[in-house]
């Protein structure tokens, strides 16, 4: 991988950004592979200023500030955006007025929100604390929520028949109350979409009735066709309310890359992984992109590299998240909490712990025991050492009074860290009521800190019965090269590694997708424990039905999109469990339709393999037969993506350009000095030993005693210990 | 705690004949051992000056998040695998860590319940001499979910494992899932029509089912010819065992790193700090002293069709409740004077009441993730045997609900409790809570199978109100941690029934400053039904008699009644396009009276009926209390309220003494602020001119009794106190200043 001295602004071929709720950050790469990332601060009334100016930032000097005289993307083949604006857009009520209209009886579904929200994403000790549990704000209110008499059952029959009288009034209701945005969800309409169809038809004619105001209908069957009405709902209305808006910003942002002479349409991250023209009609599925930009990353490493086991570490200011590449692919799951709460969202498993840099650190006035959290001091007051008001010691400040951080080389230099005050805070609130030292105070809380880590990356893996033995480690996210030394100690990991380019590996992943659509819908398929082949070949007509469904809708896609169907890849799934359990694995069909029983027998197998990989031995039991309540398809059309370059390996030692001189850090209970490296000055081949700290602008690495860091070909820096050495 | 010393024994050991346990002890060895130090000197395992974790507090954190993040993993592996909706929907699971005698070192979050009460199950082994008689070896797997050896009811079934290091075992790991069906007599899982043991359905009694970490081919057997959702309970099972593996594993892996003979100390040391630190936050939260309240307890067994015919009355059993703190710390509940055992499904044990007071306890005072046994250590229970609350022999009876009068006492309990922390000015910490509540039914499902069905959403409760803000609108059960609702669409795929709707009871609210959460009642119409009973519902419902839990002036919440409308014309409703049932309305015009049909009202526990297509099942589950004078509630926060339907005017009026309108221009609430005032100094005014001193309406109380005017099932209510207690006869008579000779008329 690159460097950003190395950019050719007239070879750019990929632009990628990751806007998140105060920073966008955008990487520029180009035909060789190098890349430049640039940071702007995010401008959520029109985002395409805030792109604009993280893309100047990343030409740097080559950019001018008038617009007339930009550097020209004309050259640039794919522009992926992915962000949060539209999850705030819904969080912060700036999406657009939503009025659902759901069964009668059920209006108070946003007041109840299933109870399960009111401690979604709480820590133990809140989980616990029964006082502790609130529910977040309601996604609509009680009177823009109506309700209708109507019936579909658990078969997908009419069990009662539609009121359309109560529909028409429910409608005229709401767009008396000037919604915007109608959204559907009744029960079961994934098995038989009549009764919203019928809804809709209805709705229609009353919004023309009043004189065609701009509202438009959103129906759950046809947006998230999956079980579970609550999550369900929450993703209609999160498509009713953000997902039209966002597509605005995205058409200005799109709007402003052709003044720079960009052609082609605009991409955006979806949160399965895959990318769409921001023109896709699933809009909302780009909602979680934001955290999955460095899974894709890694995904495209295991491509280049060969590599294609990684436990993706990415840790920032205020969480820790965990995402598994395995066998080259990332996991999926169907039902995300995210905000706390539920969406019936495919979106690619990060596993999220709140433990960032800037968790508090406090000590129990009832047991005296060091506390971690709950809460971060965040970007504003941000940790003691900005010395913006905040007085609660962070694990920040630990590692800044350790020397481990650099005060004067914090985002390059742009923020100045205070040592004094962080060691203040540390010293009185936590070392002196224990009695201890304040530099063993800090280093323990950053002992804590990467055990608690290290627990949630073996939590990850052992809930679905992987080994570390099986993975290399990726640490990256600004902090994330700081403490993985400590995170994968004790992890027998094959590997563990990081990039120059930690800071920004979520954008540089989404530059990094192949266009990919991906489709659902439930099914109803049983094979008994002992069926016959005749009723295997039965039920697999019935696979193959959903399969075909999937595929017709799949082109209908792509031909609107302007793509070409001979150029997808297709990879049926089937959602697999045992007759009676509450969840299934998502599995891969190994034959494209189930033509024969042994085709069928195949799909089975491939299950309980990956069952048997998953769980224990033990947990099997074939004898209550297989139930597939879900099939799903995927098409996929390669894209233009970043070309890693592989470089020649240099001597060990590396050059004197990338010495910065050496300072002290506390380690092991004492006071030891550390050789300083510049890490963008670091080339191929080079090894530094422990104990060493690599800084680069906005990340910096620690190497402890006994460890070394080597880069390889790629410009990957990997970890290892005097054990692994040896 | 009283931790029971075993006779003859002392601190002395003894050599081991086949010692499994460390330093060549026998585990009853060891369980006497650790009983004598507790005994001998006050603190866990005899330890007096913890050092372990004292000298390294950051290798202590390290230790205590492994075993958590051990857990944590364990339970999810469970969640994955299981078929229950108990399970996927509502989290009615937990695992454990124990010592080898079977104390709780760490549990996982979860239903908090089982922490003493699995560990009273390895006791149990321990003191039936399983070492030799049974057999403890690596791999080995036991089940119990026998009441009468330990634990809540026989729905919930424990998984248990030993985990040996090297030839030793080092610890125990158990696991809890709560069935659907254990093969009870109908419904299947918490029959309410049964009274005798045969009807609670299978049970395990510490039974060795498994080894090498397989389950027995005839065990598997035995379950698929006892069970009619046998696969489900297998698959539960297979759940359990596989996390169990996976908790054992993570343990070992511990234990290289931390090196055995920490583990050992370090796990202990975790139980007694965790005792210190529970006396410390007693001391901090709450004052020492006497606080008292009652219980009544409502059996009505009259019409449920049971064969042990004395069985068949009505009656009520009187708890009442003695809090006790000193200023050491300790807290005692003592139960003088809780009225004598019955045949019903309802009598709590101890170890059921102590599993009440481990989940109200953990999420009251010990929620920091470090409950465990020694969360419990400075509490102590006081039962009269015989009661109520401790059967002299539980074995005879039926147990399928015990958690019904365990939930009626700690929710109380809880009420005591918020009033200390109101004297120290934790008044955001203050609440009181009631249980969850389902359906229950049994018959063929909607896919043909003959089976028990029963959805139990613990989320539809409101939580009480707390001294600075309104309770959660449902979300309140305090029974698991984890309280949901669970989808409809799931819920109506495991029963034939349609969800006719989840609006809020504004009826249900315990008003006051702050109000209590609004309560969802349970509305399901059969669908799909094939010659089905409705069964009463998960929880005992039962209730004439408020329970006292409002706070501070606040009141107490609903009460809980059920309706059974039979024979209805909703297929006409629904051919005609008229509106159906939805909700429960206004109590002096429910909506339910709209139906034709037969309209069943029971303030009690319904007995098993037979119920048919379009029929309805309803479940109005009342609320906790309010904080407060609700004269004083907020006027905002009441023009919310009935934005959202959680009050209406008549509520705003007659119990807020506020005065609202509907803007029709607006369609919105508002609040006549003027003459709200007016009316609220007018309601302060009555209030003072209908007030008797206390000396008056003492005299006009004991009048009564006297003349024995009193109902004749409260009478026998205080009759049977007084059997069970001289200290309660004693004070009753003293209080009343009745005669010595005074029985209320009836010998």
């Amino acid at each position: 991988m690159g460097k950003d001295a190395s950019l050719d602004p007239q070879g750019a071929q990929i632009v990628a950004c990751d806007a998140g709720g105060t920073m966008t950050d955008v990487i520029v790469v180009d035909r060789a592979g190098s890349f430049a990332i640039g940071k702007a601060a995010t401008t959520p009334d029109s985002q395409a200023t805030g792109f604009c100016a993280a893309l100047d930032d990343a030409f740097g000097p080559r950019a001018s500030t008038d617009p007339a005289t930009n550097v020209s993307i004309a050259g640039v083949e794919a522009c992926v955006y992915s962000g949060t604006s539209m999850l705030n857009a819904l969080l912060t009520g700036t999406g657009r007025r939503v009025g659902v209209i759901t069964h009668r009886g059920e209006e108070d579904i946003f007041l109840h929100q299933r109870s399960r929200q009111t401690w979604a994403g709480y820590g133990v000790a809140d989980l616990l604390h029964h006082v502790a549990h609130h529910r977040p704000r309601p996604l609509v209110s009680r009177r823009l929520t109506k309700g209708v008499t109507g019936r579909i059952d658990m078969f997908g029959v009419e069990a009662i028949p539609l009121y359309e009288d109560e529909v028409r009034n429910a409608v005229a209701e709401l767009l008396a109350e000037d919604v915007e945005a109608i959204a559907v969800c009744l029960m079961f309409s994934y098995l038989n979409p009549a009764h919203e169809e019928r809804l809709a038809e209805l709705a229609r004619e009353v919004i023309a009735g009043a004189g065609d105001p701009p509202v438009t209908l959103h129906l759950s069957h046809e947006l998230a066709p999956i079980i579970r009405e609550q999550g369900r709902l929450n993703t209609v209305v999160l498509h009713a309310a953000a997902a039209e808006p966002c597509r605005r910003q995205l058409l200005g942002i799109e709007g402003a890359l052709r003044n720079r002479d960009y052609r082609h349409p605009l991409q955006v991250l979806l949160s399965h992984g895959g990318v769409a023209d921001i023109r896709y009609q699933r809009l909302h599925e780009s909602t979680f992109s934001g955290p999955i930009g460095g899974l894709l990353g890694a995904r495209y490493l295991s491509s280049v590299t060969g590599i294609d086991n990684w436990v993706c570490a990415d840790m920032g200011g205020t969480s820790f998240d965990v995402g598994l590449i395995m066998g080259g692919e990332p996991m999926l799951d169907r039902e995300v909490t995210v905000t706390r709460r539920l969406f019936n969202l495919p979106t690619l498993v990060m596993d999220t712990v709140g433990a960032g840099m800037g968790m508090y650190v406090s000590i129990d006035p009832l047991t005296q025991r060091i506390t971690l959290g709950p809460g971060s001091a965040g970007a504003e007051p941000g940790p003691v050492c900005y010395d913006l008001g905040n007085e609660t010691p962070t694990v920040m400040d630990c590692a800044l009074v350790t020397g481990l951080l650099n005060p004067h080389n914090y985002l390059g230099g742009k923020v100045e860290l205070n040592t004094s005050m962080a060691l203040k805070a540390l010293r009185e609130k936590c070392a002196d009521p224990l009695g201890v030292d304040v530099h063993y105070l800090a280093e323990g809380v950053l002992d804590l800190v990467t055990s608690s880590l290290r627990e949630h990356i073996r939590t990850v893996l052992g809930t679905r019965g992987f080994s570390a033995a099986d993975y290399s480690l990726l640490a990256y996210g600004g902090a994330g090269p700081l403490l993985m030394a400590g995170y994968s100690s004790g992890l027998p990991f094959r590997g563990v590694a990081t990039l120059p380019s930690a800071a920004g590996f979520s954008a540089f992943g989404a530059a990094a997708v192949d266009l990919t659509h991906r489709y659902q819908k439930s099914s109803g398929i049983i094979v008994p424990d002992g069926a016959d082949d005749d009723w295997k070949v039965g039920m697999g007509e019935l696979v193959n039905l959903g399969w075909d469904e999937l595929e017709e809708r799949a082109r209908a896609d792509l031909s609107s999109e302007g793509l070409d169907w001979a150029a997808a890849s297709v990879q049926p799934l089937a959602y697999v469990r045992y007759g009676g359990q509450m969840e299934d694995l998502e599995v891969p069909s190994p034959v494209p339709r189930i033509g024969s029983a042994a085709d069928m027998d195949a799909l089975i197998a491939a299950f309980e393999a990956l069952y048997e990989r998953i769980y224990a031995e033990v947990a099997k039991h074939p004898q209550a037969g297989y139930h597939i309540l879900e099939l799903g398809l995927t098409v996929t059309i390669p894209k233009v993506k970043p070309r890693l370059t592989c470089h020649p390996l240099q001597d060990p030692t590396p050059t004197i350009r990338a010495v910065k001189g050496q300072r002290d850090v506390y380690h092991g209970r004492r006071w030891r000095p550390a050789p300083l490296y510049d890490m963008d000055a670091l080339q191929p081949g080079n090894e530094v030993e422990g104990m060493a700290v690599i800084e680069a602008p906005a990340t910096t690495l620690f190497v402890p005693p006994g460890h070394r860091v080597r880069m390889d070909e790629w410009s990957m820096l990997w970890l290892t210990s005097g054990d692994d050495q040896q | 705690m009283t931790i029971q010393a075993t006779p003859g024994l002392d601190a002395t050991l003894s050599p081991a004949r086949d010692p499994i346990s460390e330093t060549g002890r026998t585990l009853a060895e060891l369980l006497a051992y650790r009983r004598c130090q507790y005994d001998a000197t006050g603190c866990y395992a005899g330890i007096t000056h913890p050092h372990v974790l004292n000298d390294d507090p950051v290798r202590a954190e390290l230790f205590h998040s492994r075993l958590l993040a051990a857990l944590i993993a364990g339970r999810e592996t469970t969640r994955m695998v299981s078929a229950s909706p108990f399970v996927r929907e509502v989290a009615e699971l937990a695992i454990g860590i124990y010592t080898p005698e079977g104390d709780n070192i760490a549990q996982s979050p979860g239903i908090q319940v089982h922490i003493r009460c699995m560990g009273e199950v390895i006791q149990w082994m321990i003191e039936h001499d399983y070492e030799h008689e049974v057999g403890i070896d690596p791999g080995d797997l036991f089940w119990c979910n026998d009441p009468t050896v330990a634990g809540m009811h026989p729905a919930d079934v424990y998984d248990i494992m030993p985990v040996f290091w090297q030839g030793e075992l080092v610890a125990w790991v158990c696991t809890v899932i709560m069935e659907m069906d254990i093969g009870a007599v109908s419904p299947g899982c918490m029959p309410i029509a049964n009274v005798e043991r045969a009807t609670d359905g299978m049970r395990f009694v510490a039974e060795k089912v498994g080894t090498n970490d397989e389950l027995r081919h005839d065990i598997e057997l035995k379950i698929k010819n006892s069970l009619d959702m046998a696969d489900i309970f297998l698959l539960d099972r297979k759940g359990a065992i596989a996390a169990n593996i996976r908790v054992r594993q993570e343990i070992c892996r511990i234990i290289d790193e931390f090196g055995l003979d920490f583990f050992k100390e370090a796990g202990r040391e975790l139980i007694e700090e965790e005792r210190r630190n529970q006396i410390a936050r007693i001391r901090q939260r709450t004052v020492p002293g006497r606080y008292r309240n009652v219980v009544p307890l409502e059996f009505y067994m009259a019409d449920q069709p049971v064969s042990w015919l004395p069985a068949r009355k009505d009656h009520i059993r009187l708890v009442p409740v003695e809090m006790r703190i000193e200023r050491d710390g300790a807290l005692v509940l003592d139960f003088e004077g809780a009225g004598e055992w019955g045949w019903h499904p309802f009598n709590a044990t101890p170890s059921g009441m102590w599993g009440g007071l481990a989940f109200s306890a953990v999420q009251t005072l010990a929620y920091d993730g470090r409950a465990n046994l020694g969360s419990l250590l400075p509490l102590d229970l006081r039962l009269p045997t015989g009661s109520v609350l401790n059967p002299e022999d539980v074995r005879p009876l039926a147990t399928a609900s015990i958690w019904a009068p365990v939930i009626d006492v700690f929710s109380l309990w809880c009420g005591m409790v918020a009033n200390s922390y109101y004297m120290r000015g934790f008044r955001e910490e203050m609440f009181t809570y009631r249980g969850g509540s389902g359906l229950q039914m049994a018959g063929y499902d909607q896919y043909g199978t003959r089976r028990p069905l029963l959805a139990a959403p613990t989320g539809n409760f409101g939580a009480g109100a707390t001294g600075v803000c309104d309770g959660l609108d449902a979300g309140g059960a305090l029974i698991t941690a984890e309280v949901d609702l669970g989808n409809t669409e799931i819920w109506e795929c495991f029963m034939p029934y349609l969800d006719l709707g989840r609006r809020f009871e504004p009826y249900s609210v315990g008003w006051g400053r702050f109000r209590s959460g609004a309560s969802i009642p349970t509305t399901a119409m059969l669908h799909r039904s094939t010659e089905t009973i409705a069964a009463g519902v998960v929880g005992g419902a039962a209730e004439y008699i408020l329970p006292n839990l409002g706070l501070g002036g606040g009141y107490p919440g609903g009460r809980r009644f059920n309706v059974v409308l039979r024979n209805t014309d909703i297929a006409e409703l629904i051919e005609r396009r008229a509106p159906l049932y939805h909700e429960l309305g206004h109590p002096a015009s429910p909506e339910f009276e709209r139906i034709d049909g037969e309209i069943l009202r029971l303030h009690h526990m319904p007995p098993p009926m037979e119920v048919n297509d379009h029929d309805i099942l309803i479940a109005s589950v009342g609320s906790p209390g309010g904080y407060g004078d609700p004269l004083e509630r907020d006027l905002e926060a009441l023009r919310i309220d009935l934005e959202e339907g959680l009050a209406d005017p008549e509520i705003a009026e007659n119990i807020y003494g506020a005065l609202a309108e509907l803007d029709p221009s607006r369609n919105e609430w508002e609040v006549d602020v003027e003459r709200t005032e007016d009316l609220r100094a007018a309601r302060r005014r009555e209030r003072l001119a209908r007030a008797v001193p206390v000396e008056d309406w003492w005299r006009r109380t004991r009048e009564r009794l006297v003349d024995g005017d009193i109902d004749a099932m409260l009478l026998e209510m205080y009759q049977s106190s007084m059997k069970m207690s001289e200290a309660f006869t004693s004070e009753f008579k003293q209080f009343w200043a009745l005669p010595d000779a005074w029985t209320g008329g009836v010998q």
